[in-house]
């Protein structure tokens, strides 16, 4: 709120930034031209003002150098909190590692030996088959293709997801990668020569 | 407050702390003063002084060289000691009346300013000392950090024309008060 009387505020603000030669100031001068109590008062702000920009320290305690040094160390020292990876990794991670399962889980217990598939009636034995019967209009898919096709593009697209976000790891990620990989050759570690006491 | 060296800073990002101590002695001047200016007690200000740090130590890694490594810093500082004084925040929302500007009250000795050495500046000091805290924060920001209305309006996420006139009613309290205590 401005004294309505003497424009005070504007008077500060003029001290403080100089002498600008808008309209506004220009009325603020010739205001100040013709009222003694403004003139003390911009007297008062000048002497304030060079008072201002030479502000004296106050000394910094001898204790806050040490003390901050023993805490970092005791931050340094101390096992670092868990953090959770970003979504960005974590889901094509979690993606891969579903699929991986559902085909071990889900692969003919025959193992090695290849299912033909039939489309159309006839036998496929390449992929360029499998691509020009899968072009074909009347598709006679079973479950079991499905599943196979299925598998294989979410495999693609989440090992694909995964690299794609691990190239994009900004350095806080690294860290924690780095810190996850030397809590688990740690463990790896004790796991594989235990301390006989 | 003095820059610091983006090559330092990228060793507090790797986790030297030698380095950090080195980051420490550059800017515990100003972070240290910042923090007695708003908080008015050399105590609170050495706790909110090692907070700053651990939490600038924890937020290095996550800090970016895209934004001065002294706005960021200054701003931690400010965040944490209004965190201290919570009421403070709300109040620089508000600008007073003229009023307010006659009651600022006559400076009491403080041994702390005995050691300083020009007496006018004691006095001045002594009158800062006496405003109220966001009037108080204003001047440090505007005259002993030496930051623009621009730079503590985006520091205190205030409009330009609030930051004017808080710093406007602190000089003509600090007039006024000087003028009535004879020391004008």
């Amino acid at each position: 709120m401005k004294n309505k009387l003497h424009p005070t505020d504007d008077l500060a603000q003029f001290i403080a930034d100089g002498e600008p030669s808008t309209i506004a100031y220009q009325a603020l001068r010739s205001h100040l031209a013709s009222c003694p109590s403004c003139q003390v008062l911009a007297e008062h702000l000048r002497m304030t003002e060079d008072a201002l920009h030479s502000m004296p320290l106050v000394g910094v305690s001898p204790a806050l150098r040490p003390n901050v040094a023993m805490i970092i160390k005791r931050e340094q020292a101390s096992i670092p909190e868990w953090k959770p990876f970003p979504k960005m990794v974590w889901i094509p991670t979690a993606a891969l590692l579903a699929v991986t399962v559902a085909a071990l889980v889900l692969a003919p217990a025959g193992g090695a030996t290849p299912v033909p598939i039939s489309l159309h009636g006839s036998e496929v034995t390449s992929v360029n088959d499998l691509i020009s019967e899968l072009m074909s209009v009347n598709l006679n898919l079973n479950s079991e293709t499905l599943l196979t096709i299925g598998s294989a593009v979410a495999s693609i697209l989440g090992g694909a997801g995964l690299l794609w976000s691990l190239s994009s790891l900004n350095a806080d990620d690294r860290d924690r990668l780095h810190d996850m990989n030397a809590r688990l050759s740690q463990g790896a570690s004790h796991w594989l020569h235990p301390k006989r006491d | 407050m003095v820059d610091v060296d983006q090559a330092l800073i990228a060793r507090c990002q790797r986790g030297d702390a030698a380095a950090f101590a080195d980051l420490v002695a550059i800017t515990q001047n100003s972070v240290f003063n910042m923090a007695y200016r708003i908080l008015s007690n050399r105590e609170d200000a050495q706790d909110a002084a090692q907070e700053v740090y651990v939490r600038v130590w924890q937020g290095l890694p996550g800090y970016r060289s895209d934004s001065k490594f002294s706005t960021w810093l200054y701003r931690v500082t400010v965040n944490t000691c209004l965190n201290r004084k919570r009421q403070l925040r709300r109040e620089l929302l508000t600008v007073e009346d003229d009023a307010i500007l006659e009651t600022v009250p006559e400076p009491s000795a403080d041994p702390l300013h005995e050691t300083l050495r020009n007496e006018w500046s004691n006095r001045i000091w002594k009158a800062v000392d006496a405003l109220s805290d966001k009037y108080r924060l204003v001047i440090t920001l505007f005259y002993q950090e030496e930051l623009s209305y621009a730079e503590i309006a985006g520091l205190l996420t205030l409009p330009i024309g609030t930051v004017k006139a808080h710093l406007n009613r602190a000089r003509l309290a600090l007039a006024k008060s000087l003028s009535a205590n004879g020391a004008l």
